[in-house]
């Protein structure tokens, strides 16, 4: 929120600010917890500029499009030369003597154009860098300056020697979204009270009651409901000085009765709302729930669907506006309204938040009313608007408020504070003076003394709710810079690294031991996340996703690692590798179920490039197979089993299911489906595993270490020929069932399938290793050799080769 | 008699040794050996004839003999070896390498940026006495809300900008403070916990935003904890992690789930606290937000808020490794470029 110097200094007597440049009270709240985030010049520098009047104009002897006039600003006439097109006589005017520096460091010197002498210039807007003030043809009428401003300078007729302080106020500080809520938390810093605006309220005419009336039905949404008659109005321009008030905030000027409403809500945070009384028929307000199916055309212009916790503001026949949020187009006040229904009324912020939320209508009225709004200011708050309206419109303020007030209960809350419970907090005592005064200072009520405070809240510190909440006031006035710093207690044991982070930090060393960059890739995937077409169903679908085409969780870290391994090779790489440790969703049995997971995805050179080899050998499945292998081996000393697997999207030949030794299902590993990898933009071949972690922790208990062979081992290789479709694993674990006493170990050396084996078989080469505690002879290791051999021709009829 | 045998096994030795100097090759060397000490050698030939000499001067020609043959032998053989030894070195010298060619090398990983800071971060709270604890992504709006006392309808709920899953009351974590939750719901007191992991908001991507981002959370909850202990705590972060002579600033905030809540601003590592882009001009970053445990989340769990006090504290861990290492846009770090990546090898 930006909050002007100048206004704040207004709640205070002159002078209070004297010690206290802008930069130093933004150093001050940011210690009292309202962050200034940026403090700033409002407008931009320049002197020299006065105001004056023209009193006379006519043509420039020597050129058509130049005006000769006569200027007064208070000490006499001067020959002004100027361009504009817009001179009127007898109209006001930013006047730049002689001597004068505008923005953009230009100085104004005494001149002859055209061959007539000119003393200094009339100012346009955007000329003094105020382009916001003024429109941007020719000069600027500075509107509402009066004869006595004559030759005073602009800057202190419109106040722009000002400082705008940027405030970051936290959610629960509704109530310090105005200057009074910061004036109040800076009577702690200035030593002084503030005092509120002065309210003149003049009342003439028939009374409002007489004319209007005012029902709650939604005391729920609309507990408050105030409203005064500002009749024979003409409404027009605002004053310059409200303008700059306004614009110095961020405001847009628009009308004065919309200025006075705007001025009113940034100086005491009550937002107010206009209305032309004549629209309002019946001259009756009727505050209740929308309708079911009940439509609305805002201001914007825009037809809305409302529904039933939309507070509406009606008249005797319809809606008029939705409360706290946006007015109607039909109500609306415009050039040609003379009377004005002015609102001021207090919303529930529970209420307006969900309005915001389904009609997707913030604005600063809305934001207020959401956060909370002081209860008790909306009579304060429309008296001051009603007041200032007829000031500048030239209109008056029929008697008397109409209204409803539907509040349940409006005592203060109490709260004890206990000395105790304070250092108990803070970890340093406050002294019971020091805490009343704080307190006192933000405005609450202090009774008690010694040991406990009975403090009582003001209406607009609703926030403020408990002891805690209450230590945290005095707290940050005391300044969280006097607070001493404690060591922290120590542990009796200092805390071991935990097995789980000890387990993924070992994981993630063995991925890059194998070459695999860490990755961090989104959690978020599109319906296409396992290939077009595929089955959505076990996919976790976001309500309210950032863009629509990827509202899922990812269910695999490898196909979100794929489309980073696609980014890169599009970019040249010719060797990547990345994994990732995180998260991945599914829906299983109607249940979200999160896993941890390691994902790994590979694609291009098996090693980083080397002259050596000009033409690098292409990572394949057993490269994957075997980093897989690696992981585990590394982290958990497990050796997995590969099963074939049957996914979709991966390749249905080059792909394998991973399970524990246990038979525990373990992840997958495999080629991505060509067509797969080509929707995800790669035409390369592209590997990924992925493995579930939940199982996994701890390194396999694999008891103490066995003793081995000293003897010479002895080895025979042989070659079987077997039926295509018998997978390498079953005829391993066929050798290791034979249970040769001797064997230590089986290798394969070789895989052959072509004219030297019949059709429909393959030849697979086996490399037997002998060992034992003895001289192994040939003939006990050819004895054994043979048993094998017949055991297996005779159960699965396989031959030698 | 003896005398011309001397003679005449000189001159073969001189003969032979200048026939060794000249010898090119092992070959050559070979056809001297035979042709001298071989079974038909002429040194050999002179051996049989010591038969034929009178008894009386056998040995002493014997003895001429023997020594000639010693002389020779060794002459071979250092001539072998000198041989032997230039067709190494030839060897060698064929096999020289430009050693200043690239290496080949198997291409080891790198961690990630957000890895690095995040084991260094924790590595710092372990020292102090934390442990690691973590949780779910997918959580409830009790774990993610009610338990740290934003209530439905609170602003800093509305703030919050969450995801939710479509069709289910459960939403992606939008802070890591439900571990907090978590973990006090699991154990008894005290706890002390640092807990890192994922979160979500429903922010638009751009250079310091993203829909998912990572944050540390700590939580140290015990009789007779206060504010100042978390004073302590986290300055000294500040300066076991940036240096210690960075300064901090502890300001008043404000969070639901703490009361009193602070922000910790730390002097700007780029401009030392002078002002510059990074910390728009005021010389100090936002680096995480902190306070005591409100109350209502102590109890929240069922815990005694009287006895038990403690303070939580939070922080982004994008944030940090873009200051630690000039990363000036969020998004690199999940764009996954390995040009991004392998800057980071042995950091």
């Amino acid at each position: 929120m930006k909050v002007s110097y100048r206004w704040l200094a207004t709640f205070f007597p002159a002078g209070a600010f004297d010690d206290l440049p802008a930069e130093e009270l933004g150093r001050r709240l940011t210690a009292q917890g309202l962050a200034v985030d940026d403090v700033r010049p409002a407008f931009p520098t320049f002197e020299g500029v006065v105001l004056g009047r023209v009193i006379e104009a006519g043509p420039h002897p020597n050129a058509d499009r130049l005006t000769l006039c006569s200027v007064e600003a208070g000490d006499g006439a001067r020959q002004v030369v100027c361009g504009a097109p817009n001179v009127e006589v007898g109209a006001i005017y930013g006047y730049a003597t002689v001597g004068s520096r505008l923005p953009g460091d230009r100085q104004i010197r005494r001149a002859k154009i055209r061959g007539v002498e000119s003393l200094g210039m009339l100012c346009s807007a955007p000329e003094l860098g105020l382009d916001a003030l003024g429109g941007a043809e020719g000069i600027w009428p500075i509107a509402g300056a009066r004869e006595s401003d004559l030759g005073r300078d602009l800057r202190d007729v419109l106040g722009l020697d000002d400082a705008i302080l940027e405030i970051d106020v936290t959610s629960n500080r509704g109530d310090a979204l105005s200057h009074l809520g910061i004036a109040r938390e800076l009577q702690w810093i200035v030593g002084s009270d503030l005092s509120l605006p002065v309210v003149e309220l003049e009342e003439r005419g028939e009374p409002a009651s007489a004319r209007a009336d005012v029902e709650i039905e939604d005391a729920e949404g609309c507990p408050r409901y105030f409203g005064r008659i500002i009749e024979r109005i003409v409404v027009g321009t605002s004053p310059a000085w409200l303008q700059t008030r306004l614009v110095a905030v961020g405001q847009r000027p628009v009308s004065d009765v919309v200025d006075v409403t705007n001025h009113a809500m940034l100086e005491l945070g009550q937002p107010l709302h206009p209305f032309d009384f004549e629209r309002i028929a019946g001259g009756r307000i009727v505050v209740r729930r929308a309708k079911e199916g009940e439509r609305f055309v805002t201001l914007d212009g825009r037809e809305r669907a409302l529904e039933p916790d939309i507070t509406m503001i009606c008249d005797s026949e319809k809606p008029v506006a939705v409360g706290g949020v946006m007015g109607g187009l039909d109500s609306e006040v415009g050039p040609g309204t003379t009377t004005v229904f002015l609102e001021s009324a207090h919303f529930d912020p529970t209420r307006i938040s969900r309005a915001v939320r389904r009609l997707g209508l913030p604005s600063e009225a809305s934001t207020r009313f959401a956060r909370g709004v002081d209860p008790e200011l909306p009579e304060l708050a429309l008296d001051r608007a009603a007041a200032m309206i007829a000031a500048l419109t030239g209109g008056t303020v029929a008697p008397g408020r109409v209204g409803d007030d539907r509040r349940a209960g409006s005592g203060r809350s109490r709260i004890e504070l206990r000395s105790t419970r304070y250092e108990a907090l803070i970890g340093v005592p406050v002294a019971p003076a020091e805490a009343r005064a704080a307190l006192e200072a933000l405005g609450f009520g202090v009774e008690g003394g010694e040991g406990t405070l009975t403090v009582s809240v003001p209406s607009w510190r609703f926030d403020v709710c408990r002891e805690a909440d209450v230590i945290e006031e005095v707290a940050r006035l005391e300044g969280y810079e006097i607070v001493p710093a404690i060591p922290l207690p120590t542990p009796p044991v200092a805390p071991a690294i935990e097995a789980r982070p000890r387990f993924l930090e070992r994981l993630s060393e063995a991925a890059r031991a194998s070459g695999f960059d860490e990755a961090c890739t989104p959690s978020f995937v599109g319906q296409d996340a396992l290939g077009k077409g595929s089955p959505i169903d076990n996919l976790v679908e976001i309500r309210n996703p950032i863009s629509k085409a990827d509202r899922f969780l990812r269910p695999f870290i490898a196909t979100t690692l794929a489309r980073a391994i696609g980014h890169n090779r599009k970019r040249g790489a010719e060797r990547v590798k990345l994994f990732e440790i995180g998260h991945a969703f599914a829906v299983q049995g109607g249940e979200v179920v999160e896993t941890e997971r390691i994902g790994l995805a590979a694609s291009g050179a098996r090693f980083p490039a080397h002259w050596s080899r000009p033409d690098p050998e292409e990572y394949d499945f057993w490269d994957l197979k075997g980093d897989v292998e690696d992981v585990l081996a590394i982290v958990a000393g497990l050796s997995p089993r590969f099963l074939t697997g049957v996914r979709p999207w991966l390749h249905p030949g080059r792909q394998a299911e991973v399970e524990g030794p246990g038979g525990e299902a373990m992840g997958v590993c495999g080629e991505v489906h060509p067509a797969v990898a080509r929707e995800w933009g790669i035409d390369e071949r592209l590997f990924v595993a992925e493995l579930d972690l939940s199982g996994l922790g701890t390194p396999a208990d694999r008891g103490r270490v066995a003793e081995w062979s000293r003897e010479p081992a002895v080895e025979r290789d042989l070659a079987l020929v077997v039926p295509t479709g018998d997978a390498a694993a079953g005829i391993l674990a066929a050798v290791q069932e034979a249970g040769l006493e001797d064997l230590a170990r089986v290798r394969v050396f070789d895989r052959y399938a072509g004219p030297q084996v019949p059709a429909g078989h393959y030849s697979l080469g086996l490399r037997l290793t002998f060992e034992a505690d003895r001289t192994l002879t040939d003939e006990e290791v050819d004895e054994q050799v043979k048993r094998l051999l017949d055991r297996l021709r005779e159960e699965r009829n396989y031959e030698i080769r | 008699m003896t005398e011309s045998l001397r003679e005449r096994l000189e001159q073969l030795r001189r003969e032979v040794e200048r026939e060794l100097e000249t010898a090119n090759g092992p070959a050559r060397v070979e056809e001297i050996r035979v042709r001298t000490l071989g079974k038909k050698g002429a040194l050999t030939a002179e051996a049989k004839a010591i038969g034929a000499l009178p008894p009386a001067e056998r040995p002493e020609a014997g003895e001429l003999v023997n020594a000639i043959k010693d002389a020779l032998e060794a002459a071979i053989a250092a001539r072998e070896a000198d041989l032997a030894g230039s067709e190494l070195s030839r060897r060698l010298e064929a096999e020289a390498l430009d050693v200043t060619l690239p290496a080949r090398r198997r291409g080891q990983g790198t961690r990630h940026p957000l890895s690095i800071v995040t084991a260094d971060l924790l590595d710092v709270f372990r020292r102090m006495g934390f442990s690691v604890a973590s949780g779910p992504e997918v959580e409830t709006p009790w774990h993610n809300f009610e338990a740290l006392n934003i209530p439905a309808g609170h602003p800093a709920r509305e703030e919050m900008d969450t995801i939710y899953l479509a069709g289910r009351d459960l939403l992606l974590r939008t802070h890591t403070s439900p571990v907090q939750i978590r973990v006090m719901e699991s154990r008894e007191p005290p706890v002390r916990v640092v807990c890192p992991g994922r979160v979500f908001r429903s922010d638009t991507p751009d250079a310091s935003h993203s829909p998912y981002f990572h944050q540390i959370e700590g939580l140290w909850v015990e009789e007779g904890i206060s504010l100042a202990h978390l004073k302590w705590a986290l300055v000294e972060f500040v300066h076991q992690f940036f240096g210690p002579d960075v300064d901090t600033r502890f300001r008043p905030s404000y969070f639901p789930f703490t009361e009193p809540s602070g922000e910790l601003d730390m002097q700007c590592l780029l401009c030392r606290g002078g002002g510059c882009r990074t910390c728009k001009g005021t010389g100090w970053l936002e680096l995480l937000g902190c306070g005591m445990v409100h109350p209502a989340v102590l109890e929240a769990v069922g815990w005694d808020s009287e006895r038990y006090t403690g303070f939580a504290w939070g922080m982004g861990v994008e944030r940090v490794a873009m200051l630690k290492y000039g990363v000036p846009d969020i998004r690199m770090f999940f764009e996954n470029d390995v040009r991004f990546l392998r800057q980071f090898e042995g950091r």
